[in-house]
């Protein structure tokens, strides 16, 4: 994962989760990532969120056969701009809610290029949800269910329609994305159960594993010169 | 016990007794700490409990037999008792170290069997089961047969190369069990002066794959061998340092000028060193260095990792190189590419790791590499076997630097080329020399990063406009958007600052800054503050690009989707429209700048610098950062090994490639899989080695009819590991090939090249390897302890090694006429 292991193996212990997932949300700007983000982890809505800058987190804590699953969920900008800075976060995340607008056509072509983001730029077993919020304006919808569903269907992607402001399937979104991330987990473990310590950025308190890749050798590096003088 | 059907079980996890004595069910008494036998009981001792256990399984009618164990447990000494509808039976076992020589022979068996029993003449049938077990060692075979060619594949490492095959010979056996099931025991002569039994005529064969388990391959062991150096915690300089201590060492003796000057060459390092080559470099060993390469080997090497420096070109030389399996099938294993600069690093690694003498000719190969790397940034000259334009994070981190290297030396390449050249055009064209394997937006960008001053270009159209402030640093003019203040000016896009690349480890320290922050609102205010640089250069860039421009107009430019218009009107969304907002902060805060004068993103110098002393690792850290490259070889040779052999292996390559995969496409790294991995592999190599012998040994019977039948059946061998009947034994043209591959007898070669073996007339003499086990069990029927007595049933078993013997005999008495 891109962000911090170390960390937050550290985080399992003082914290009592038991799997910690990285979920993004990404889609064009203003199609309400934000709003969909503060509705599912505050339960609050406005219309009025300041437009992201760069990336932004929240953490909520499910439960999940009995197990904690701490969800730490990335808001991205959506702007044009913020394309190649975004992107470089995308390989640590287990779930991608890839969102368009209904009510902006521009939003919902711009679908594909998204997908191809997430296919370039994130791990192979990353689950991936469209879906196409502000479904409350119905007297300003451009895009249909039906064709959200059929795009869905010919990227191979969950779907759903929601409305952040009227609180419909929000929690339903990150619960189907929670659950496909740990059934593609269970597919994998049977195999190895490190998948999990590595995928999800660690199972508590993994024993036999260690940091060997990644950049620790970068902060190792002062320390060893240091030795050797 | 009388039944032949387990004569000689071969399950290894067989108990002995069942082996010896051929029994389904029986009872062990043996010493464990809970109980606190001593097995070195007096031979009194022995006695008592032997008696008390005759007593206690008559007493009790038990029918099961009951078992003392003595002695040392690795004696696998035992004896025992059982009783059923009177006759009882005593079991014992001897075990010599030394073997008589009577012994050796089923005559010699025979005349203890019947000893035993008390009968003297034979009239009563005795029943033999005898089986040899024959060891054929393959490997010993090929390699007597081909030394030259073994010499020269496997026994030279080759740059560039991962070897494959076992390390030493021997490292699998093929157990010939030849049989003579249930025989007539006086009718077969068995003495020291003859024998009628001949492998080679025995009725039933049998044959079985057994690897060594402790053998070791040399895939497996290449990659193990790296691995384990990943924990040197020593630094480059060390080694570094250490050579020239030794250096100093050896010429004390010397000229303290020549010392002098030696000390101002080396230590400075000349950069120019390895790309100028030979004439500069071949200097250097005129002092007699203690280095761990020399000069002309070093060369040879770079030139392999260099192959585009000028030392390259001029020694001209072609090298291995491994080729990208099909269908992507390491997409998901953070390594490098096969062709690439990190992976061709991780090979010299290993090679010289291998032929110069370990940790210190990979410091000082190292080091070598660092200053070609730093010579090719101080010179702008891009390396090859470095792709993309942007750290590729699905990729090692090694290959990221690199990648970022890559970009400052493109960085540096546009920075010169604006200031050395006048004319963008030539200046894109002296670049596009370099750069040709990144992509032309990126070039484009950079040259008008550096290079815009769009201003002579603009004036023309621009002097129909009134300007009030010279505007700099424009890109092009928006092709709809018009200043609000001003709608007779175009938008100009400005010229902006590309997000600076970020390889992993940078990324994941910027989102641990931010997971540091409190989550709620101060938290929130700082994560803005934290990336809100690229914001506010852009919109410095935009203010510059555009005089008397309002914070509406750069809305409308970079986040068009706040710019509502309804019905005539148009204005901020109301996001943007608050007060107070990270938006609106930031376009107060910034000062019209264009990206020329600005603070930059991304300062190539420094990021270079950070680059190369990443480079400059501990010696552990070189192994650790290119063992992703090391693996990859590994499996791709093990994947030609399996393409070229038809024969089925445990793991198939996705299942490999997806267990590397794991283990390098995330964070924690597991030792445990580490072996898990190894294991596999190995497992695959042990197969397609045992296969390749067998194949090459089944070469020498191929004029025999059936080939295709017995190199199947070697196949088999391998690939179930099982027990397989030879149908037919040696007589069978099965058992002919056997006979002919591990045939020890001289004319071997003639024999089987003539091709004129009829299977019909008597076979060649032939001589298989003299057995290593001989077992036999005797078996009959006969009234004991008297004549009078009921018969009763005994069989006695014996195993004869070139190391010992042992017998073991169970012999029943009649308890009701006896």
């Amino acid at each position: 994962m891109a962000a911090g292991n170390g960390k937050w193996q550290k985080d399992a212990a003082d914290q009592n989760f038991d799997y910690m997932f990285k979920l993004l949300i990404i889609g064009n700007s203003s199609v309400g990532k934000t709003s969909f983000l503060f509705r599912y982890a505050d339960d609050s809505f406005t219309s009025a969120f300041v437009s992201t800058v760069g990336i932004d987190f929240k953490v909520k804590t499910v439960y999940r056969n009995d197990k904690r699953v701490k969800l730490q969920i990335w808001d991205t900008a959506g702007q044009e701009r913020y394309r190649t800075i975004t992107t470089a976060y995308y390989r640590g995340a287990m779930g991608f809610i890839l969102m368009y607008d209904i009510t902006n056509e521009e939003s919902f072509n711009s679908v594909q290029d998204w997908c191809t983001q997430i296919k370039t730029y994130s791990w192979d077993n990353a689950q991936v949800i469209l879906v196409g919020n502000k479904c409350d304006m119905e007297d300003e919808r451009v895009i249909s269910h039906d064709r959200g569903r059929q795009l869905a269907d010919q990227l191979g992607l969950e779907f759903f329609e929601t409305s952040a402001k009227e609180n419909i399937n929000v929690k339903a979104v990150f619960e189907r994305l929670v659950d496909i991330i740990c059934d593609r987990m269970a597919e994998t473990v049977d195999s190895d159960p490190a998948v999990i310590g590595g995928g999800a950025a660690g199972v508590a308190g993994k024993a036999g594993t260690q940091r060997l890749t990644a950049g620790d050798g970068f902060q190792n590096k002062g320390a060893g010169q240091q030795c050797q003088c | 016990m009388l039944s032949t059907e387990n004569d000689f079980p071969l399950s290894a996890t067989l108990h002995p007794l069942a082996r010896w004595f051929g029994l389904a069910d029986f009872v062990v008494m043996t010493s464990s700490p809970f109980n606190k036998i001593d097995y070195k009981v007096s031979e009194d001792r022995l006695k008592i409990l032997h008696s008390s256990i005759v007593m206690a399984v008559s007493n009790t009618k038990c029918p099961i037999p009951m078992f003392l164990q003595f002695d040392e447990p690795l004696r696998q000494m035992f004896v025992g008792v059982s009783e059923v509808s009177g006759f009882r039976t005593l079991y014992e076992i001897i075990d010599l170290q030394k073997i008589p020589e009577r012994l050796q022979t089923l005559s010699g068996l025979l005349e203890i069997f019947k000893g035993k029993i008390g009968v003297e003449d034979s009239t009563q049938l005795i029943k033999a089961s005898i089986q040899f077990t024959i060891d054929l060692l393959p490997d010993t075979i090929e390699f007597e047969d081909t030394p030259e060619e073994n010499e020269d594949s496997s026994l030279t490492l080759k740059l560039g190369s991962i070897p494959f095959g076992p390390e030493e010979f021997n490292s699998f056996v093929i157990h010939l069990f030849t049989s003579w099931p249930n025989a007539n025991a006086d009718a077969i002569e068995d003495t020291l002066l003859h024998s009628d039994l001949e492998p080679l005529q025995a009725p039933k064969w049998a044959a079985q794959l057994v690897f060594e388990e402790n053998a070791t391959y040399k895939i497996a062991e290449t990659i193990k061998t790296f691995a384990k150096q990943t924990h040197r915690r020593e630094s480059i300089h060390s080694f570094l340092e250490y050579l020239e201590k030794e250096q100093l060492r050896k010429e004390e003796k010397e000229q303290a000028a020549e010392v002098l000057e030696r000390l101002t060459a080396a230590s400075p390092r000349d950069h120019l060193r390895s790309r100028l080559s030979k004439a500069i470099y071949s200097r250097l060993p005129k002092y007699h260095l203690p280095v761990p390469i020399d000069a002309e080997n070093l060369n040879d090497i770079l030139a392999y990792i260099f192959p585009d420096s000028d030392l390259a070109k001029e020694m001209g030389k072609s090298y291995l190189t491994f080729t990208e399996p099909p269908d992507n099938i390491f997409k998901g294993a953070k390594a490098a590419p096969c062709d690439s600069l990190a992976f061709r690093l991780a090979l010299a690694v290993f090679f010289v790791y291998e032929r110069f003498g370990g940790v210190l000719a990979v410091a000082y190969l190292w080091q070598e590499v660092i200053l070609e790397l730093r010579y090719r940034w101080e010179n702008g000259l891009l390396i090859a076997g470095v792709d993309g334009d942007m750290p590729n994070h699905g990729t090692c981190l090694l290959h990221q630097k690199l990648q970022m290297l890559k970009c400052c030396i493109i960085k540096r390449q546009a920075g010169s080329g604006s200031t050395g050249e006048a004319s963008p055009q030539g200046m894109q064209s002296s670049s596009s020399m370099y750069m040709d394997t990144q992509s032309d937006v990126m070039t484009d960008d950079e040259d008008e990063f550096f290079d815009c001053e769009t201003d002579d270009e603009d004036k023309p159209r621009n002097s129909t406009h009134i300007a009030v402030l010279k505007p700099e640093g424009r890109k092009e003019a928006h092709p709809t958007l018009r200043l609000l203040h001003n709608p007779e000016v175009s938008i100009f896009i400005p010229v902006t600052q590309e997000p600076a690349p970020m390889t992993e480890d940078v990324a994941r320290e910027h989102l641990e800054k931010l997971v540091a922050t409190e989550e709620e609102a101060e938290g929130k205010a700082n994560r803005i503050r934290l990336q809100s640089v690229a914001l506010v250069s852009d919109m410095s860039a935009f203010k510059a690009a555009n005089p008397g421009c309002v914070f509406e107009d750069f809305v409308r430019w970079h986040s068009p989707r706040d710019w509502e218009e309804e019905s005539g009107t148009s204005r901020l969304s109301e996001r943007m429209s608050q007060a107070g907002t990270a938006w609106k902060d930031a376009w107060e805060a910034a000062e019209g700048k264009s990206v020329r004068r600005q603070k930059r993103l991304f300062d190539e110098r420094v990021e270079a610098e950070n680059v190369l002393s990443f480079m400059d690792m501990l010696i552990g850290e070189v192994f650790r950062h290119t063992l992703p490259m090391l693996m990859k070889a590994g499996l791709i040779r093990l994947f030609e090994e399996m393409d070229s052999l038809e024969v089925t292996v445990q793991h198939d390559k996705r299942t490999l490639a997806k267990m590397l995969s794991r283990l390098f496409s995330e964070q924690l790294f597991s030792w445990t899989d580490f072996e898990n991995f190894i294991t596999s592999l190995r497992s695959n190599e042990q197969a397609l080695c045992a296969y390749k012998s067998m194949r090459r040994l089944s070469a020498k019977s191929a004029a025999l009819p059936e080939h295709q039948t017995f190199t199947n059946f070697l196949r088999q061998l391998v690939e179930d590991r099982q027990l397989r009947a030879v149908p037919g034994g040696a007589r069978s043209p099965l058992g002919q090939h056997i006979a002919v591959c591990f045939d020890q007898g001289n004319q071997s070669r003639g024999g089987s090249s003539s091709g004129n073996v009829s299977l019909r007339a008597q076979p060649p003499k032939r001589r298989l390897p003299s057995p290593a086990v001989r077992q036999f069990i005797l078996r009959t029927v006969a009234p004991r302890p008297y004549l009078f007595s009921r018969p009763s049933i005994h069989r006695m078993f014996a195993s004869l090694s070139e190391r010992d013997i042992r017998i073991a005999g169970a012999f029943s008495e009649d308890l009701l006429y006896g």
